[in-house]
Parts: C-alpha cells; sequence; structure tokens
C-alpha cells in the first residue's frame, strides 16, 4: 500500500562529520524518498549550520521546532545526566561491548525520554572510540599525572582527573594549535575525526585505549510521533533502524582506517600521519576499572542520583559486571 | 521639560551598567591571563575562565544595550532619512525607538522563558565546574530586560516631548547624527600630532 | 522568497530603523511565511548560544586593547610616527590609514576593533589635512579589514574550527595576502590622488631622516603586542583565543608604563569598550537569528547544491562562489555567514582540488569585503558611529575603489596560489 504524504523536519548531527556526509545527509535527503516511492521528504540541516551549539537539540525538539533530531548524548548530560549511563568513560571494554551495553540501556533511555521529556527515543548508535592523543610519550595511563588534557563531558573529566590530569575546556578548533604549541599535552576525540582534523600534525602518541564512544541517538518529538499514521511510524522506525545499523557498521571500520591513517597507514583518506600506536597493557585495563568505580561512577552518581543509580543496575549492571551501591 | 526624576535615575543606572559591564570585560581578560598563568607554571587551572568567561561576557553585553541605546549607538542608516522632510524624520525615529523596544521585549521575554525553564529543570553545564545554567542566564535575561525598560521610557518620553513640540529635544533624544549635548562616555581621546 | 527577504531588508534598512531590528523582523517574516524550522521556541536557546560564544567574547577583549592604546595616546603616537614616513606621497594621510591599520592590524584579530580605533585617531584629522570625506573614511574601512586577514584573526579561527584546517598555518597564510592587500590599497590612492590631487592635499612639508627615525618609536608598542600575541601562540603559551586577554594586559600594562593610568581613563575604556560591543552584539545577536531562518529555509544550502551541480570548470565553478559569497556579503553579517557557509562550501572546493587553506586566505578577502559593502557592513557602520555627523553615503561610495582591490586580490590569489601556501608550507620544513 502507498504511504500517505508525510513531509518531516530533521535536524541532523555535526554537518562536518562522515557519519553526516556520508549517511544521514543521503539518507535523509534521499533514501527516504526513493524508499517510500516518492511519499516521504524531509527537510534535513544539521544542527550546527542552524547555528546551534549541540547541547539544545533535543531541547527544541520537545518544543516541535523540529519533528526528528540527532544528536550526540553526551551533550545533554547537563540537562539529563542519565544520557550519560551507557557511555560513562571507561565502562565498556571495546566496541562490541559498548554495543551491547547500548542495546540493554535502550529501553531505560526510551522510557525516560517518554515520561520526562516529551520524546519518542528512535534508535540509538555511536560514534568512533574515543582515544587519547598525545604529545609526549605515554605508556600507562599513569602517565597522565600532570598533563593538561582536553575532553568533552564530565565523565571525561572525572576519569583524567582520577589520574592526576588537568581537564580543559577548549573550542575543537583551537585543539590542533594547542597541541601544537604544547598549551596541552593530551586530547580525547575519534580515531577518525582527530586524523581528519590534522592532530597527527602535532600529536606524535596514538594511545588507542578507548575511554569511551560518543554515544548518539535518533529521536523523534514523541506528540509528532503519535499523530503519524502507524504505517509512517513502521516505515520510519523500520528504516532509521537500518540507517543506525550503517551508522555502528561505518564507526567501527572507521575505528580501523583512522588508526591507521594516524599511524603508519594504508590510508585512502591522505598522507598516514606518522602517529606511534600505543596499544594499552593489561594493568591499563585494570587502571581503567578502578578509575570508572573510583571516580567516574560516584560522579556521575552525584551529578544524577537515584534515577541513574536504578537505570544502571537494572540494565547496565549485569553486562558491566559490577553495580552501584 | 526638564528630565523626570525616573528618567534621569534610569540613565544615571545605564551609564553604571556600561561601567560595570566594561569592568566584567576587563575581569575575563583578567581571569584568561590568569588561566593562562596557571596552566603554563602551576599546571593547573584555576578560574576555568573558558566557561565563565561566557557568562560574564553575555551579561554584560545585555546590560549594556541599553547603554547603547542611551548613546545613540545602534546603527541606523540615513540615506533616505536625509532627505525626508522633518515630520517624517520624528515619525522615523517614534518607529525606530518603538521597535527597538519591541525586539528588546521580546528578547527579553525568550531569555526569561529559557532561564526559568532550565532553573526549574535544574540544567547543568556539562563541564568540570557544573553549575546551574539558570543562574547566569537569569542574570542576562535581567539585562535584556533593563534594555527593554529603557527603550520604553525613551519612546514615551519621546512621544511627550513631540506633543509638547520640543522638537530639538526630540531630535537629540531619538534622531540620527544629530550631536548629543552634555554626553558623558563620548570624551574624545587624545587627538594625534599629526600634521602640526 | 529572495525577493521579499531584500524587500523587507532594504525597505526598512533605508527608512531608517536600527539595522539589528531591520534583521529580527526579516527573520520573523520569513519564518512566519516559509522556514521548516520555527524560529520562536528557539529564540532563547539561539539568542543565548549568539551571546555566549568563547570565540566572540575575543572581540570585545581586541575592542578593549585598542580603547587601552588610544586613550593612554599609544595609537595615536603610531599614527603620527607612521604619518612621518608616508605623508608626502600623493594621498599623504589615507597612506597613513592603510599602514597604521596594517600595523594595527598585526596587534587585532578583529576588524571591528581595528576600524574603530583608527577612526578615532584619524577621522579628527580629515579636515585638518582638507580631505574630502569619501575616499578618506573609505580608507578606513577598509584598512580596518585587514584586522582579520593579518594574523591574528577571529574570524580564521572560526575558519579554522569549521573546515578543520590548522589556525597557526592559516595564520601563516594570511601574512603576505595581508601585506600586499595594503600596498594594493596605498598604490590605489596614488593614483587616485595622481589623477585628482583635488580630494585633499595634506601636509607636504619636509621632514629630516632624524624625525622619521624618531617616529619609528610610536612603532615599536605595536610591534611589542603583535610580538607578545602570535608569540606567544607559537610558544605554547596561549591559544589563539587566550592572546586577545594577554593583549588587553600588555596594553595596560604599556599605559601603566608612560604614566597615563588612571581610574578615569579606565572609566573611559570600560564605556567606550560597551558602546561599541553592544552595538556589534546587537547586529550579530539579530543576524544568528536570521541565519537560523535562512538555513531553515534551505537558501544558503540551495546555492551550495547548485554551485556543487555546475558541469563546468574548477575555476568557473570558484568565481561563481566569489560572485555568490560577494552578493550574499551585502546582506549578512559576516560570523553568521562563515558559520552557515563554512560547511557546505569548504567539501565542495576540496571535490574540486584546491586547498582549503588557500581557500581560508581567499574567504577572508571575501569576509573584508563583506564588510565595506551597504546595506549590512559592519565596518562601514563604525566608522560612521565614529563620526557621528554627516551622511553614511559618504563612507559606503569610499569604500567602493578598496572593494576593487581587494577583488584584484582575490584574482591574483587565483593567478598566484603560493601567495598564499608559500609560507606556511617553508615554515613547515
Ligand atoms: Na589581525
Ligand atoms: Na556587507
Amino acid at each position: 500500500a502507498d504511504l500517505p504524504a508525510t513531509t518531516i523536519n530533521v535536524v541532523g548531527n555535526l554537518g562536518i562529520t562522515t557519519q553526516s556526509k556520508k549517511l544521514e545527509a543521503p539518507f535523509w535527503n534521499e533514501v527516504v524518498k526513493e524508499k517510500s516511492n516518492g511519499a516521504i521528504t524531509a527537510n534535513f540541516r544539521p544542527w550546527n549550520e542552524m547555528g546551534l551549539k549541540g547541547s539544545e537539540v533535543f531541547k527544541l525538539l520537545s518544543q516541535g521546532v523540529m519533528n526528528i533530531a540527532s544528536a550526540q548524548l553526551g551533550h545533554h548530560s547537563g540537562a539529563d545526566p542519565i544520557n550519560d549511563g551507557n557511555d560513562l568513560a571507561g565502562l565498556s571494554e571495546n566496541f562490541a561491548q559498548f554495543k551491547e551495553l547500548t542495546t540493554a540501556y535502550f529501553p531505560v533511555l526510551q522510557k525516560y525520554y517518554r515520561d520526562n521529556l516529551g520524546l519518542h527515543l528512535i534508535t540509538m548508535q555511536s560514534f568512533q572510540d574515543q582515544v587519547l592523543y598525545c604529545t609526549k610519550e605515554i605508556k600507562t595511563l599513569k602517565d597522565l599525572q600532570g598533563r593538561r588534557i582536553r575532553g568533552s563531558g564530565a565523565s571525561q573529566s572525572d576519569f583524567v582527573g582520577y589520574f592526576g590530569a588537568t581537564p580543559v575546556d577548549m573550542s575543537f578548533g583551537d585543539v590542533q594549535p594547542a597541541l601544537e604549541q604544547g598549551v596541552l599535552d593530551c586530547a580525547i576525540t575519534g580515531t577518525l575525526g582527530g586524523y581528519t582534523a590534522k592532530w597527527y600534525e602535532s600529536a606524535k602518541y596514538l594511545y588507542t585505549l578507548p575511554l569511551n564512544f560518543g554515544a548518539n541517538a535518533i529521536v523523534a518529538n514523541a506528540a509528532w510521533w503519535d499523530g503519524l499514521a502507524p504505517e509512517v511510524q513502521e516505515f520510519l522506525t523500520t528504516e532509521i533502524g537500518a540507517l543506525s545499523d550503517q551508522m555502528w557498521a561505518l564507526n567501527a571500520e572507521e575505528d580501523e582506517i583512522g588508526s591507521q591513517c594516524n599511524t603508519t597507514g594504508p590510508c585512502a583518506m591522505g598522507e598516514p600521519g606518522g602517529m606511534v600506536l600505543v596499544e594499552p597493557s593489561a594493568e591499563d585495563i585494570a587502571l581503567r576499572h578502578e578509575a570508572l568505580t573510583n571516580a567516574v561512577l560516584p560522579g556521575w552518581i552525584k551529578r544524577c542520583g537515584d534515577v541513574c543509580k536504578t537505570a544502571f543496575n537494572e540494565s547496565l549492571a549485569p553486562i558491566a559486571g559490577l553495580s552501584i551501591k | 521639560m526638564r528630565e523626570p526624576p525616573t528618567e534621569q535615575l534610569l540613565h544615571t543606572l545605564a551609564a553604571w551598567a556600561a561601567r560595570i559591564g566594561g569592568g566584567m570585560i576587563f575581569l575575563i581578560a583578567v581571569l584568561v591571563c590568569g588561566d593562562v598563568f596557571t596552566r603554563n607554571v602551576l599546571n593547573r587551572i584555576v578560574f576555568h575562565s573558558f566557561e565563565l568567561g561566557n557568562y560574564l561576557f553575555a551579561i554584560a553585553a545585555a546590560f549594556g544595550m541599553a547603554y547603547a541605546l542611551l548613546a545613540r549607538a545602534h546603527i541606523r542608516i540615513d540615506v533616505a532619512y536625509n532627505k525626508f522632510p522633518a515630520a517624517m524624520r520624528r515619525t522615523v525615529d517614534l518607529l525606530a525607538l518603538a521597535s527597538t523596544t519591541a525586539v528588546a521585549s521580546l528578547f527579553a521575554y525568550k531569555a526569561w522563558v529559557l532561564a526559568l525553564g532550565a532553573l526549574a529543570r535544574g540544567v547543568k553545564t556539562n563541564s568540570t565546574l557544573g553549575i546551574e545554567i539558570g543562574y547566569p542566564q537569569a542574570a542576562w535575561a535581567l539585562g535584556l530586560s533593563f534594555f527593554a525598560l529603557v527603550g520604553l521610557v525613551l519612546t514615551l518620553r519621546h512621544i511627550r516631548l513631540l506633543i509638547a513640540g520640543q522638537t530639538v529635544r526630540a531630535d537629540a533624544l531619538a534622531g540620527i547624527g544629530s550631536e548629543i549635548p552634555g554626553n558623558s562616555g563620548q570624551e574624545a581621546p587624545a587627538e594625534a600630532k599629526v600634521a602640526s | 522568497m529572495i525577493g521579499t527577504a531584500t524587500g523587507v531588508l532594504f525597505g526598512l534598512i533605508a527608512l531608517g530603523l536600527p539595522v539589528a531590528v531591520v534583521l529580527v523582523i526579516t527573520a520573523l517574516v520569513l519564518d512566519h511565511f516559509y522556514s521548516f524550522f520555527p524560529l520562536l521556541p528557539a529564540m532563547g536557546d539561539v539568542l543565548w548560544g549568539a551571546f555566549g560564544n568563547f570565540t566572540m567574547i575575543a572581540v570585545p577583549l581586541f575592542i578593549m586593547t585598542g580603547e587601552i592604546l588610544l586613550r593612554s595616546g599609544i595609537a595615536q603616537e603610531m599614527f603620527a610616527g607612521v604619518d612621518l614616513w608616508v605623508r608626502r606621497i600623493p594621498g599623504g594621510l589615507l597612506h597613513t590609514n592603510i599602514a597604521s591599520s596594517a600595523l594595527f592590524a598585526a596587534t587585532s584579530g578583529s576588524s571591528v576593533a581595528t576600524a574603530a580605533t583608527i577612526s578615532t585617531v584619524a577621522i579628527p584629522q580629515m579636515e585638518k589635512g582638507g580631505y574630502k570625506a569619501p575616499l578618506f573614511l573609505g580608507s578606513i574601512a577598509a584598512g580596518g579589514t585587514l584586522g582579520i586577514l593579518i594574523p591574528p584573526s577571529i574570524n580564521m579561527i572560526v575558519y579554522g574550527v569549521l573546515s578543520e584546517v590548522s589556525i597557526s598555518r592559516l595564520y601563516l597564510a594570511g601574512l603576505i595576502p595581508g601585506i600586499l592587500l595594503a600596498l594594493l590599497f596605498s598604490g590605489m590612492i596614488f593614483v587616485v590622488f595622481l589623477v585628482m590631487p583635488s580630494l585633499g592635499r595634506g601636509d607636504r612639508s619636509e621632514i629630516t631622516w632624524g624625525e622619521r627615525l624618531h617616529g619609528l618609536r610610536g612603532m615599536l608598542p605595536p610591534m611589542l603586542l603583535f610580538t607578545l600575541m602570535v608569540g606567544s601562540i607559537y610558544a605554547g603559551i596561549a591559544t589563539p583565543t587566550e592572546a586577545a586577554a594577554l593583549g588587553v594586559m600588555a596594553a595596560l600594562a604599556m599605559a601603566g608604563f608612560r604614566g597615563k593610568l588612571s581610574m578615569k581613563l579606565m572609566g573611559e575604556v570600560f564605556d567606550s569598550t560597551m558602546r561599541v560591543t553592544c552595538m556589534v552584539m546587537f547586529i550579530v545577536a539579530a543576524a544568528v537569528l536570521l541565519n537560523f531562518v535562512l538555513v531553515g529555509i534551505g537558501l544558503t544550502g540551495k546555492l551550495a547544491g547548485f554551485v556543487a551541480g555546475l558541469d563546468v570548470e574548477p575555476l568557473t565553478v570558484m568565481l561563481v562562489l566569489i560572485a555568490i559569497y560577494l552578493l550574499l556579503g551585502c546582506f549578512m553579517e559576516t560570523l553568521s555567514l562563515m558559520i552557515a557557509t563554512t560547511p557546505i562550501v569548504v567539501p565542495i572546493i576540496v571535490q574540486l582540488g584546491y586547498d582549503p587553506l588557500w581557500f581560508g586566505v581567499l574567504f577572508m578577502i571575501l569576509i573584508e569585503a563583506a564588510l565595506i559593502t551597504p546595506p549590512i557592513g559592519v565596518n562601514l557602520f563604525v566608522v560612521q558611529s565614529v563620526r557621528r555627523t554627516g551622511a553614511f553615503r559618504d563612507v559606503t561610495l569610499g569604500a567602493l575603489p578598496f572593494l576593487l582591490m581587494m577583488i584584484v586580490m582575490m584574482g591574483l590569489l587565483l593567478a598566484f596560489p603560493a601567495l598564499a601556501t608559500w609560507l606556511p608550507d617553508m615554515m613547515r620544513n
């Protein structure tokens, strides 16, 4: 059967990322129209082009400025600290476990969004491994002691702070020169994001222990969503689910590409960055766990309270192998 | 028609707001330099100027808007204006003040909705400081409200001056480009010794 | 729709309503009739974003540095010192305006701050020297734009962030084109005054080399400031944004060193800084709202799509892009223009085979052009607001010949890309 004609206003994630360019923009600009035989069209704009900062996107969504939005959960943890749950620094061992945690967390977050924010959570996905780019040699997490590190979000701050590092707030564009000139010792971002921003020009060591994964979500305004014809809801849930799968795949692939491009290659995106690849040791993985239990989780519960404690213990604890008392 | 006491008070308040706002900009410079110093010497960030600077600037700029309005610093173009007859010019002046007041009121209203919403939901900044964003937003909204209030008072005064036929004063209050009598804060800086 | 926008914008601005107010009205009208993303529920957040932006803070800091230099007489001495070297050239003080602007640009990352500082010093000299208003004022408005081409530069920071080009390399890339553009401005002034000496004679009296060398002392403080602000970045002490704050402190120290520091001076500095800052911020806030609507409607995206769809030589596409930017630059405030278009345009030019570092420099010149084209040309406003009397048209007309030189400079960059890329490449090796 033909779907009823529907126009959707979509605000997408940061437009300069490959995820936006390769998947999100083509999806809304072309794919939905093709798959729906022209019934569904979208007006798609990345939030940065509209002059937004990222942290207000879901609030504007709940106020009906757009119908669907995609944004980083971490940006919204100031308003609702529960957003940090599946992507706390040090929580996931690796990309695969992060995906498991995300799947487990989805119903919890979906309920919270519906009950508290007037939003309908459609899918969740990752960005990339958030790793350390350092100018001076780093062998273990203990080497972070005394270093100035640019990260994003409170849980990353808690994490590096645990090792005696100073978290520094700085706009993304200032990071590359700040590394080059020594204003910063290290900075945290995705493996490919750091390559395209040319951080390798100044940082020489890529420490591949992922701190977290830049969790992302695609969300609809609940009132608008509920007013859609059921077949349109179904269509969107299916297609956005497929888009989300592609994002997971792309990010897993780009993690690999990013690591190669930053170090010795091969790199299809340009010259290899020539950074030294530092693999974490077993000791580091233990240290990461220590930071999680001693600094990151207590910090998060302090910001969030019982809501997060319950959410964590009910959905994440079995997979993470620890619970919050 | 001397300025009534309430309006004099507003003038004084606006001048003080600007002075304090300038001081806040200066404070930003001090905090940023403090952070540059402590980061390089003590390896610590003490003042969090990156975040505090944002709030100080937003608040200072909002409170300064009224002063800029009184100093007639908000830009208007005079290409056609200069060719208008006097009555038309004064109508445009009144429109300019009234529309500025309307926009300032809209800004202030939206700012309050934002600030009160943030306070009600307890929104914190997602940073090391983690302060409640609603407080600086409320101060910012207050500054924009002051802008709207001064706009309203100036509009009403302009109307009264026009009704009273005090056109010279009305033009001095709301015109483009005429000299402002006795405007403080307009002291000419020292002149260059050129062509002497 | 573009017709509606232009109609509303031009009509109300020409009527004499405040520019910021007109931008808000235009935004509301376009929003009401055309936009997919309603502005009103988003307005509080968008405004807060416009006011609370760390990069934006650099603007009042640069303005404050300028005010301190101005009110302690340091800017005047620089101006007078420069004047001793160039006054006998046909065009006299106009060359002083350009050279002083270029020198001041090396201490300020903001075109607005550069224009505000040089206007305050230069405009009182205009009548004394018997110069006709338009070209004289134009030389200040245009000279001021060098503030963002010669490092440090706020707009380069913004471009670097959006296009993922290193800001330090952008600074190096802008240096030679900046100096060259200043020379082009001066060359144009020279020719115009040769043809039309009636534009103003100025002081042509003899100057000894002793006097000239003495005049160099006036140029020392800005040189020191440049060394501190750019040096602190390359020495790893401060970020490009933080360097603006170091500039305030250094200017303060210089004023103190000259015994000029007082509560009265600081009070005047605070007042002036706020007057210019708030004038600019009102327009910026309004422009950010308009940008939200223009992007919401899809205007900027459609233009970029049009350019990307052109099936012609890369050079032709580049020329079309330049034409579009010159047009958009007439109407849009420059920071909004950059934020709205950089993410769309940079991928296009990279695909065409252009270097984004090189394009950054070309882009700066386009932004400079936007600052001096009516109806929304912030540098024109600044010069006019310092001048306070006379028609706005004078400034607008006087800036046009300089706009022509900017176009010439863009031609040179297209013909010789190494003008921008040579210095950063050399510094890397
Ligand atoms: Na500059
Ligand atoms: Na313009």
